[in-house]
């Protein structure tokens, strides 16, 4: 496995910035959500941003297309919207000779930043059209395999809100999702800024930035190494959401009906060591890993009935693991 | 591994036994401490246990000898040190990724880590510092150490005068058991005795009070040994018996002469006696004669002629019985005095007192059984001399009918101050030892015992 070396570092740090900051430019006091948005992007995940109307989500997806000079495309997720409208078809086509053949029409989803909107709109046999193409980066219509281009990146939005005429994500397409990320109401300043960017002359856009080689930012990111006592801190976190493991917390034990996948250990680790480069170190620290223990686990939880009844929350299970 | 990393694990090791000796050894202290305190409360109540500030130093000084010990037994491996390390959060895990990856995991990494290492300062949650609550009990415990030590000095300096007192009663004692006790005499252990006790006066609470029980206890052994092994009826049993052959230890018998009767004894023939003894025996069930005359004949003259021996030295004894006997009235006196809680008592005009049994002069303190009548008495306990009395309003006592045993007894003196009984007068000492006995012997609550003192002494026959 190559070294990651100071340059490397220091090169990652400086696109990742640089595209932080096209983003902010844009998008006002979610400073957080950004940086889990790019924090997934260059880990190479899916993210699903799940925040009420009107917060930026679709906006924010943009802006990381247009700033990272991308191919964008979105999907408004609808219930009448089929696999074919995502994935795309087969079409009659007649060429110069007069003779017709099948020839495959991509669909939207073939795009470096798939902007799958209000995604639990869309009936499961829809939404799990996206599932193919999200693990394993590739599409098969009528038996051939159609390769998305790399980088291929989803981000889902969803809106907690109106819950009805809605169809929940099943659990495997969850799981898929590497971070998922509330997008939070702003702030009284937050909310002035916005106005005057969005309601004046003054409509700042993001520039693309030149972020490198997306592939070797992936090599240099899984090549810092991780002592076994810090990789302990994630597998432990994961094991504690675990009713049946003794490793289980007090609440996973109650409410909790399947813990977290293995997916979840592999996003902690991932995010974990993005952090750790941003932070100018070439190892992971056990912070690194608790910094990245909500967004890459609330997900991935599933209560049981009386955690629902209760209204317990995958995050105070997720909380609980990280404070024992 | 970087030789900086290492030279920091070790320095980190250091603290971290340092910061274990000094948490342990706080703890250790409050214990310690608490010990101590407990002590001195203990020497505070009975001042004999030894107990002193030299007692405290060194349990303090174990304590943290103790505490120093186990946090050396506790050695860290290097990779606890590193997480110990780690732990403090302010590390990033550096420690334990130096030691699990610093061979392997790039050069980048390494710089890192020694760059991290040189400019690493330990955070102040490692330095040894003791926990707050255990110095705050600690302080808690030495100030209150330190009260009950001023309040013990207070009071030792205070009974200066009590003890030099009880001291000179007691030396007074043990000179009037010297004058009548001859050498190699079972008395000069008496002597050492109330030696002892005036030694031990200096530990005392209430020196008085442990001087008059040493004269008293001495007086208890004297009255049992002096008293006579026959009664005056057997002993006229045996002077008939021995009359025929024995005509002089006869005479010496019948005529009291106890001393003259065991020289007698003494040279007689055993079987003779013993003849003697079976004889007098006849027709007196359960009498020390027929003790006597069950024994071998060797053993029953012994026995007999040492206890008329010792009965013959009794009037040296029986004087020094009264001798001590005055002592301790006046040490009473004394002490009341010194207690300020001298009482004077007036009888009413109507006072009354129906008469109990007449004790004996060997009698129990309590008396036999009886009634008490005593209305009319302890209207009029002064108490000008009583600091006690002085804080309060006089206390009036009303006697009542009682049922069952008394162990009080009860003079009739019919009449007023001027017509004091002979009797009464007479047996003044024993009421006194009767006084003595109770209040030193039966459980009484302290404050009750100055009730329990005056009832004593409105029962005393006036002098």
């Amino acid at each position: 496995m190559p070294e990651p070396s100071e340059t490397d570092a220091r090169e990652f740090c400086r696109a990742f910035d640089a595209l932080q900051q096209e983003m902010e430019k844009v998008l006002v006091g979610q400073k957080e959500v950004i940086e889990g948005v790019l924090t997934a992007f260059f880990a190479g995940g899916h993210t699903l941003l799940e925040g009420a109307p009107g917060l930026g989500k679709t906006v924010l997806v943009r802006t990381l297309g247009d700033a990272a000079g991308l191919k964008f495309s979105r999907i408004q997720f609808t219930p009448d919207l089929m696999p074919g409208d995502i994935i795309g078809t087969n079409l009659i086509v007649e060429d110069e000779h007069g003779k017709k053949r099948f020839e495959f029409e991509p669909g939207p989803v073939f795009a470096n930043l798939v902007l799958a909107d209000e995604i639990n709109r869309a009936t499961p046999k829809t939404q799990s059209a996206l599932l193919e193409a999200m693990q394993e980066r590739q599409v098969s219509v009528s038996g051939v395999r159609h390769p998305v281009p790399s980088p291929f990146l989803v981000l889902a939005t969803q809106n907690p809100l109106e819950m009805e005429g809605t169809y929940p994500l099943p659990e495997a397409q969850l799981d898929r999702f590497l971070l998922k990320l509330h997008v939070e109401y702003p702030g009284a300043e937050d909310l002035h800024e916005i106005l005057r960017r969005t309601t004046t002359q003054d409509h700042p856009t993001a520039q693309p930035v030149d972020v490198g080689g997306w592939s070797r930012w992936q090599e240099l990111i899984r090549s810092v190494p991780t002592a076994h006592e810090v990789e302990a801190r994630a597998v432990y976190i994961v094991l504690a959401t675990h009713p049946e493991r003794a490793e289980a917390v007090p609440l996973a034990k109650k409410y909790v009906r399947y813990g977290a996948s293995p997916r979840a250990a592999q996003a902690l680790m991932l995010c974990a060591k993005i952090s750790a480069l941003r932070d100018g170190r070439f190892h992971v620290s056990k912070d690194d890993i608790d910094r990245w223990a909500l967004p890459a686990l609330r997900h991935r939880l599933i209560l049981n009935f009386e955690g629902e009844a209760e209204g317990i929350t995958t995050e105070a299970v997720i909380r609980e693991a990280l404070g024992a | 591994m970087d030789a900086v990393i290492e030279r920091k694990l070790r320095e980190g090791r250091s603290l971290l036994i340092q910061r274990d000796a000094v948490r342990f050894g706080a703890w250790f202290t409050v214990g310690a401490v608490g010990l101590w305190l407990l002590l001195a409360l203990v020497a505070w109540r009975y001042p004999a246990v030894p107990w002193s500030i030299l007692s405290a130093g060194i349990v303090v000084v174990m304590a943290w000898a103790v505490a120093s010990l186990v946090s050396a037994l506790r050695w860290r491996k290097q990779d606890e040190v590193a997480l110990a390390l780690d732990a403090t959060r302010t590390t990033k895990d550096r420690f334990v990724t130096a030691l699990e990856l610093a061979g392997n995991g790039g050069e980048a990494l390494r710089h890192e880590l020694a760059a991290f290492a040189r400019d690493y300062r330990f955070p102040n949650i490692l330095k040894p510092r003791a926990p707050r609550l255990p110095v705050a009990l600690t302080l808690a415990g030495i100030v209150l150490i330190v009260g009950v030590a001023t309040l013990d000095h207070f009071r030792r300096t205070g009974l200066q005068p009590d003890v030099a007192k009880a001291g000179s009663l007691l030396e007074q004692a043990r000179r009037e058991v010297a004058k009548v006790a001859p050498p190699e005499s079972p008395l000069r252990k008496e002597e050492e005795k109330l030696e002892e006790a005036r030694k031990q006066l200096g530990n005392s609470t209430d020196p008085m009070r442990d001087a008059l029980r040493a004269i008293a206890d001495l007086e208890k052994r004297l009255a049992s040994a002096s008293a006579s092994p026959l009664t005056d009826e057997e002993k006229e049993a045996l002077a008939k018996a021995l009359a025929e052959n024995e005509p002089q230890a006869a005479q010496a018998l019948s005529s009291g002469n106890d001393r003259e009767a065991a020289e007698q004894i003494a040279q007689m023939d055993p079987e003779a006696l013993a003849k003697a003894l079976e004889q007098a025996a006849q027709h007196r069930e359960n009498s020390r004669l027929q003790e006597l005359a069950r024994k071998a004949a060797e053993q029953a003259r012994r026995e007999l002629a040492q206890g008329l021996a010792s009965a013959g030295n009794s009037g040296a004894q029986r004087r020094l019985q009264q001798a001590l006997r005055e002592m301790k009235a006046g040490g009473q006196g004394q002490q009341q005095q010194g207690q300020g809680q001298g009482t004077e008592l007036a009888l009413g005009k109507g006072g009354e007192k129906q008469d109990g049994s007449a004790p004996e002069d060997n009698a129990p303190p309590g008396g036999s059984p009886g009634s008490e009548h005593d209305e009319g008495r302890g209207e009029d306990i002064k108490s000008e001399k009583d600091a006690l009395a002085a804080k309060g309003s006089d206390e009036q006592l009303t006697g009542e009918m009682g049922q069952g045993q008394s162990r009080v007894n009860t003079y009739s003196t019919s009449g007023g101050d001027n017509a004091r009984s002979a009797r009464a007068t007479r047996d003044g000492g024993a009421t006194q030892s009767a006084e003595l006995d109770t209040v030193t012997s039966e459980n009484i609550p302290p404050g009750s015992r100055i009730l329990v003192k005056r009832y004593f002494e409105s029962v005393r026959p006036k002098e």
